[in-house]
């Protein structure tokens, strides 16, 4: 095994570190700035999985953080919270598996289009089935205090980050880069792509559904609209634009940013936040393709050729 | 140590191949001749599974490639290369060639068995080795086709048109890379050719194709004088 690179340590002890920091501040405010910075690392971690390694672009992750939420709902009370989360984490994973094999046929835009239509098909069909329940949202009352879930996803933002690293130096992670160059040729010499793409998608499904329960958790209550809200998946798109999608930095880079440029500004000129933003994602597009992460490349050259070897 | 049977293919009412059957002898260089539009790289897809044949099979001595997944026939052994060359673009040489290395067949058989340096050394790729494929130029990326297939670890190597385009002395090179394919690592290979000086020099046998049909078959020189030939590379004697 090759020794960790910089690429591989930097966001995993980036991670670690706020983890370890946030909580001494003695703020809950902290711990919940910190619970959803780790949230959406862990989303956008999963997102670089499928999206990032093997070019499939998804504008629909937030499905699987919406499964995750209403498994854990849906459980409530029955097991305990943990169980949910996990149960929540594990049907999100199978809803990848089932789904994966139609949708990871067709490549490019009508992935993307597919993906964020198929999580407003998953959000209108839990809308209904509430509304047929006579249910309006439920209220989850006496869940695990902030600290508890704080840790709790810091070690999903963890796993992802690892998750992520892990991908990229198997064979699994040299498969995915082949596909994303071009299938077909990956396909001829000897990467089964059919089973590949599922494994990533299923992988980058079960966190999420993790991080879904979490949210669910923390708010106290599930509403559909909201658990499945697309600006979720869009978020998470942002971060990686913004951070890059190439290896673990990104999605560490591109929600760190996002989070702290939010809390700096959302609060206080909400407007200003959205036009910031906005022209951030344009420069971003246009100057710096590969995020943050590739910035940072391209000020050391060596950082040299991309993805997995 | 590949038969081909009766192998058709139609697109819709378009009959790209029609009963085309041989044998490739195992150690050989087989060649496959046509102008274009003849179905050669046709031929070529549905041997490696890229395309499903209309009709016919495919065997690889006693394994059936036909109706398996593209990646199991790399898996059994059949590495092909691209008329149209498709590098992994933002990988860099070695890393296209690692990702063969790393694929490709499951029963990697003496000299076959050779290593990044080996094949980066024998395509001719050491000095670009660290480049991104995509930077290459056009003759580097045929050899990147080479070389990636070598990296599988075939037992059947198909090249189809790794010479169009290169200059003579590129053409000449790359004579030579085909020649000890064949000799040093004991790879069996097809290869489809326009450059015909190229073709007749190195295969042992070869095949003519015409709008998807044999016409004729046999040593090359042979095949050289067959009238049918003439006819289709030259047009009809009046």
């Amino acid at each position: 095994m090759r020794f960790a690179t910089p690429r591989e340590t930097v966001p995993l002890l980036l991670v670690a570190a706020i983890a370890a920091i946030l909580p001494l501040l003695g703020s809950d405010y902290y711990l919940g700035v910190g619970f959803a910075l780790f949230g959406w690392i862990a989303l956008a971690q999963s997102w670089t999985i499928v999206s990032g390694l093997a070019g499939y672009i998804s504008l629909g992750h937030v499905v699987f953080a919406g499964i995750g939420g209403y498994v854990l709902v849906l459980t409530w009370g029955a097991v305990p919270v943990w169980a949910g989360a996990v149960l929540g984490a594990l049907a999100a994973g199978l809803f990848a598996l089932l789904v994966g094999l139609p949708v990871l046929r067709v490549r490019g835009p009508y992935f993307v289009i597919l993906t964020f239509g198929l999580a407003e098909f998953a959000k209108y069909v839990v809308i209904n089935i509430e509304n047929a329940l006579g249910r309006f949202g439920r209220l989850i009352l006496g869940g695990p205090p902030v600290e508890t879930l704080y840790w709790a996803m810091a070690a999903a933002a963890l796993a992802g980050t690892l998750a992520v690293i892990v991908t990229r130096r198997v064979r699994l992670g040299a498969g995915l880069a082949a596909v994303r160059e071009d299938e077909l040729a990956a396909e001829t010499i000897g990467v089964p792509t059919v089973r590949f793409k599922l494994l990533a998608f299923a992988l980058s499904a079960v966190l999420p559904g993790f991080v879904g329960a979490l949210f669910v958790l923390r708010t106290g209550y599930f509403e559909p609209a909201q658990a499945f809200d697309p600006v979720i998946s869009f978020t998470i798109v942002t971060m990686a634009i913004i951070g890059g999608s190439e290896d673990a930095r990104g999605p560490v880079f591109g929600a760190l940013f996002l989070v702290v440029l939010s809390e700096l500004l959302w609060s206080n000129f909400p407007q200003v936040y959205m036009i910031i933003l906005g022209a951030l994602l344009i420069g971003f597009v246009l100057f710096a393709p590969n995020g943050v992460a590739g910035l940072l490349d391209r000020r050391r050259p060596s950082g040299g050729a991309r993805a997995a070897a | 140590m590949l038969t081909v049977d009766r192998i058709g293919k139609s697109f819709g009412g378009v009959r790209a191949l029609h009963e085309i059957s041989f044998t490739v002898p195992e150690g050989s260089i087989f060649g496959i001749m046509g102008a274009n539009g003849a179905g050669k790289t046709t031929l070529f897809a549905t041997i490696a599974g890229n395309l499903a044949p209309s009709a016919g099979e495919v065997r690889l001595r006693d394994l059936r490639l036909t109706g398996l997944p593209p990646h199991r026939i790399a898996g059994a052994g059949v590495a092909r290369t691209f008329q149209i060359v498709r590098p992994f673009r933002g990988l860099s040489v070695r890393e296209n060639v690692a990702t063969g290395l790393r694929f490709g067949a499951r029963n990697r058989a003496g000299a076959a068995a050779m290593d990044a340096a080996g094949i980066l050394g024998l395509t001719g790729l050491e000095p670009v080795a660290d480049r991104p494929a995509g930077a290459l130029t056009l003759a580097q990326q045929k050899r990147l086709e080479v070389a990636r297939a070598l990296a599988t670890g075939p037992q059947l190597l198909l090249l189809d048109e790794v010479m169009a385009g290169l200059t003579p002395a590129e053409v000449k090179e790359m004579i030579a890379m085909v020649r000890s394919i064949r000799s040093d690592m004991g790879v069996t290979v097809m290869i489809i050719e326009h450059v015909m000086g190229a073709l007749m020099a190195l295969s042992d046998h070869v095949v003519v194709l015409d709008h998807g049909e044999t016409i004729a078959a046999g040593p090359p020189a042979d095949v050289a004088d067959d009238p049918a030939v003439q006819t289709a590379y030259l047009g009809r004697r009046r």
